[in-house]
């Protein structure tokens, strides 16, 4: 945590109330995203309990599984949230751009879940669907594997800095507003809510009193509150299974409904809430950034939807060695392109970083705008060499690269030297580019003596690391039998037997 | 149960050229795809680097070297230049690379862009991120230099560059790291995240592991404590006796009597923990930071003779000698910023940085702001083993310890409570245990401030 970031967190606890963090919302927020609040029964990894979806406030969808431990009914509801989900996501499918190669969907769905553990939920569901089958025993409707395989896409593209197409809305909330708890009470929906927007008629301390009763606050899933489980589910759970033993139509409906408004119950604040959450979200400006981005999910959209249609197969269990690195490569990458981008845009996030040493800003002292040097191929190019004074406690080596939020688009820079001089820090920069093409820089592409300037370390373009061909992995990182994962984690470790109790 | 410092060496203790020689049959006899070479603090690596690629080349190879920094590839060409006059040594490199002068004078070493530039030589150099940008060349061996800092992704970009390998490195440093928090890889065995030798380990058995068994440079009043707190089950001892190594004061003490007290424990013992009033503090605390400031100012202007294998007669301590170890860096900058203050002309020439970038160097005397000092908690990142070790392990002569009083107690109450994951080994040394062990040795040296 920076020194900035530390003051906002003591002055909301100070002032008992949420202190915006940012300027902007760096994440997109679709006009119509589709909420999902998933819920789990506790004592076996992954096995829904319930969800409720929609794509607005008014129109939720409850899917109940009324004995949690039937596969049966498991994979029904599978098929239930299946036809929900893809019938949104197939709403995507339809208007493309573009021609050949750069053809793409111009828009993408985007899911909502309440929290960070709603996300591990769907990915626990999306690994327990995608390798059903559709034939043979225990087969499943086809929109099972299908929504498995689109979860997992989803899952895996969250991990991806900046992406929007899956996020946890407690995650949003706590990255534009600083509350005076901490990281993991951030994560409990109502009691960040409490925070940013307490009930009316209500302050930020009985606000959360509520937000960590369950009786009042049910939590945000996906496990639910144990005292509910043992005084209501359980007996209502087992008020299923003997209506269900005796075979009377009647009381096995009247066991469902009951099961099914105790959920409704639980689950129904939570949605609500999540509505709530979005439009305080929507009030916040979307950061300029966001769109470049946003076009990134577009790319990924299109050729994982492209592989789709050309009957794709569902994800490994596991990323092979070459998968692996490779994707911890993308994963830093957009990670640095991201926190770029953030401080790019928003002068909180800039003074955030200027806070840590890690950018600066400061007026231009001494400026040498008519510098030319000779380059490698031997032209004469203009290489201005400006002088900033800044009080900021800098920490970039010589030779860093720039950008600056506060010069015309395409503006770079290099650090030269850092002198420092009691309190505050000379940086002398060469500017490099963004003065367009000829000898002598373009109008206000250089900044002048007096000017206020902010500059930051470019993450810069770097080329994608190559690595051997997929099929042939080095003797470094495979078994010399050809089977490495198999042989250290076997791959049915995870097998299951169908298993339905009757 | 532990025997303390034993101050004649283990005569047990196989001999160093001996060790050597196996490591150099293991290579010379064909059989293994890599061979991995363990070595404690100051155990010539670099030197068995410099001999190992003079013995292939002799023996026909034209060998590669795999080095993590700029910083390390220099000093091995010239190392290699240097030793080696009749073999000519390249240095592959990026185009904004400029030599530095001591490179330039060696007539045996070339810089080049391509590997096309560098065709008339035996040895070629260069760091791993520039070996993954060459394609379609493949040599006979690579000697891959501080290979427990390269990731595995790394090595999986460069490994197609050779057939067989050296891994050299020291596994009780900090490993990698990514800035990426995912859970996916844990317990893959090619886990990205890893080292490349723990991955290479993995998937090949049958590797031979030697150890260097000798620290040349960890004095006698070190090796024992640095190696059963952060080796524990590959001792080693060091390399000179009870009377090679010595410092002295030029001049005797006056008016600050506290930082003397700890200046001569540290002296006369090898090590001292100067230890403050017990207090909560940020990482930033400016007491904590000033005190390593003044202890290194106070060496300096006391000035120190040190005597040693290298300067039997004594050489004066001169300020590039000392070392100031941190956990963070904007405590680095903190104490650089007290070194400009003191006004002194010598102090601004301390070395100040973080464990990570200290990894590899080697001082006389070096003060370690304790990574736990002062701290409510005890996380993950404060326990690392690998981050002490780093600390305390770089100097030839003594270590002094800054720490607020109340470590040993943060430690009880913090037991390690980090998940336990499928198919993850227990991690040696453990960091808690570690720390524990290295307190108890700084216990006897305890000058409370």
């Amino acid at each position: 945590m920076s020194t900035l970031s530390a003051l906002a967190h003591v002055q909301a606890m100070e002032s008992m109330r949420a202190v915006p963090l940012t300027e902007f919302r760096h994440r997109r927020l679709s006009s119509r995203p589709l909420v999902i609040i998933p819920l789990a029964m506790a004592g076996e990894a992954g096995a829904p309990l319930a969800a409720m979806v929609g794509t607005a406030r008014r129109n939720g969808t409850l899917l109940v599984v009324a004995q949690p431990r039937n596969r049966d009914q498991r994979f029904a509801f599978a098929a239930g949230l299946g036809r929900i989900v893809m019938e949104y996501i197939n709403s995507f499918r339809q208007d493309r751009s573009g021609e050949g190669e750069r053809s793409r969907y111009t828009d993408t769905p985007q899911i909502l879940v309440p929290n960070p553990g709603g996300v591990r939920t769907l990915a626990d569901l999306g690994r327990m669907c995608r390798f059903r089958a559709t034939t043979g025993p225990y087969a499943v409707p086809e929109v099972v594997p299908e929504l498995g395989m689109w979860l997992t896409f989803l899952v895996d593209r969250a991990e991806q800095a900046g992406s929007s197409v899956l996020l946890p809305v407690t995650g949003m909330l706590a990255e534009h507003w600083a509350t005076g708890q901490s990281t993991l009470e951030n994560q409990n929906l109502a009691s960040l809510m409490a925070w940013i927007a307490p009930p009316p008629g209500l302050s930020v301390e009985q606000a959360m009193a509520d937000a960590e009763n369950p009786d009042v606050c049910p939590p945000a899933g996906p496990s639910t509150s144990p005292e509910f489980d043992n005084r209501d589910l359980a007996p209502a759970i087992r008020n299923f299974d003997e209506a269900s033993a005796l075979g009377d139509p009647q009381a096995l409906a009247d066991a469902e409904s009951d099961l099914r408004e105790l959920i409704a119950g639980q689950i129904q604040p939570t949605w609500r809430m999540v509505w709530q959450a979005i439009s305080l979200l929507r009030s916040v400006p979307e950061a300029p950034r966001a769109a470049k981005r946003f076009e990134s999910d577009c790319r990924a959209f299109t050729a994982y939807s492209d592989y789709q249609d050309t009957g794709a197969l569902p994800q490994r269990k596991r990323d092979t060695a070459i998968g692996a690195a490779r994707r911890l490569g993308q994963l830093e990458h957009a990670l640095a392109e991201f926190e770029a981008d953030m401080a790019f845009d928003d002068r909180f996030v800039l003074a955030d970083r200027r806070s840590a040493g890690e950018a600066f800003a400061g007026t231009v002292v001494e400026a040498e705008p008519g510098r030319m040097v000779t380059t490698d191929k031997n032209s004469r190019v203009p290489r201005p060499l400006v002088t900033v004074l800044t009080e900021d406690p800098l920490r970039l080596a010589a030779d860093t690269k720039l950008i600056s939020p506060s010069m015309p688009t395409g503006h770079k820079a290099k650090v030269v030297s850092v002198r420092r001089v009691g309190g505050t820090t000379r940086v002398t920069v060469e500017i490099t580019g963004g003065m367009g093409r000829a000898r002598v820089p373009k109008q206000g592409t250089v900044p002048e003596l007096g000017q206020y300037v902010a500059y930051l370390p470019d993450p810069g373009w770097r080329p994608s690391p190559q690595f051997p061909a997929s099929d042939a992995t080095p003797w470094t990182h495979s078994a010399p039998d050809g089977n490495d994962t198999e042989s250290a984690v076997p791959e049915n470790t995870a097998a299951e037997e169908w298993g339905n109790e009757d | 149960m532990r025997t303390d410092d034993g101050m004649t060496p283990d005569p047990s203790v196989p001999d160093p050229a001996a060790a050597t020689e196996a490591i150099l049959a293991n290579m010379a006899d064909g059989g293994h795809r890599a061979v991995v070479v363990d070595s404690p603090p100051g155990a010539g690596k670099s030197t068995l680097v410099v001999r190992a690629a003079r013995e292939l080349t002799e023996g026909g190879e034209r060998p590669i070297i795999v080095a993590q920094t700029n910083n390390q590839v220099d000093d091995l060409v010239e190392r290699l230049a240097r030793e080696h006059p009749d073999i000519a040594v390249g240095r592959l490199s990026g185009s904004s690379y400029a030599p530095s002068a001591a490179l330039n004078a060696l007539t045996n070493a070339v810089v080049g862009r391509t590997l096309a530039d560098l065709t008339g030589c035996r040895i070629i150099v260069a760091t791993a991120a520039k070996w993954a940008t060459v394609r379609d060349a493949t040599f006979g061996w690579a000697i891959l230099d501080e290979a427990y800092q390269m990731r595995s992704d790394m090595l999986l970009q460069i490994v197609e560059r050779f057939e067989r390998g050296l891994f050299v490195g020291d596994p009780g440093q900090l490993d990698p790291f990514t800035i990426v928090g995912t859970e996916r890889w844990i317990g893959l065995p090619h886990d990205p995240t890893q080292n490349g030798v723990s991955v290479m380990l993995e998937h090949n058995h049958g590797i031979p592991v030697h150890r260097l068994p000798v620290s040349w440079r960890l004095p006698l009043t070190a090796a024992p404590t640095i190696s059963r707190a952060f080796y524990p089950f590959t001792h080693f001892t060091a390399g000179t006796g009870a009377d090679t190594r010595a410092l002295e004061f030029r001049t005797t003490g006056f008016a600050r009597t506290d930082l003397d007290e700890t200046l001569a424990q540290a002296f006369t013992t090898g090590w001292a923990l100067h230890e403050l009033r017990r207090r909560h503090v940020p990482r930033t605390d400016t007491e904590t930071l000033q005190t390593a400031t003044d202890l290194a100012g106070r060496l300096l202007e006391r000035g120190a003779v040190a005597t040693c294998e290298r300067h039997r007669s004594g050489r004066e301590l001169q300020p590039g000698d000392i070392a100031i170890g941190v956990a963070h860096r904007d405590q680095a900058d903190l104490v650089r910023a007290a070194l400009v203050r003191t006004g002194s002309t010598g102090a601004p020439g301390v070395v100040v940085d973080t464990a990570n970038r200290l990894q590899g160097r080697e001082f006389e005397v070096v003060i370690v702001v304790h990574p736990l000092s002062g701290r409510r908690d005890a996380t993950a990142f404060h326990l690392e083993a690998g981050r002490l070790c780093v600390l305390a392990s770089r100097h030839r002569q003594a270590c002094i310890v800054v720490a607020r009083e109340g470590i040993a107690d943060l430690l009880d109450s913090h037991p390690s409570t980090d998940p336990v994951h499928l198919s993850v080994r227990a991690k040696f040394p453990d960091g808690w245990e570690a720390n524990q062990i290295m307190l108890d040795k700084l216990a006897q040296h305890r000058v409370a401030a």
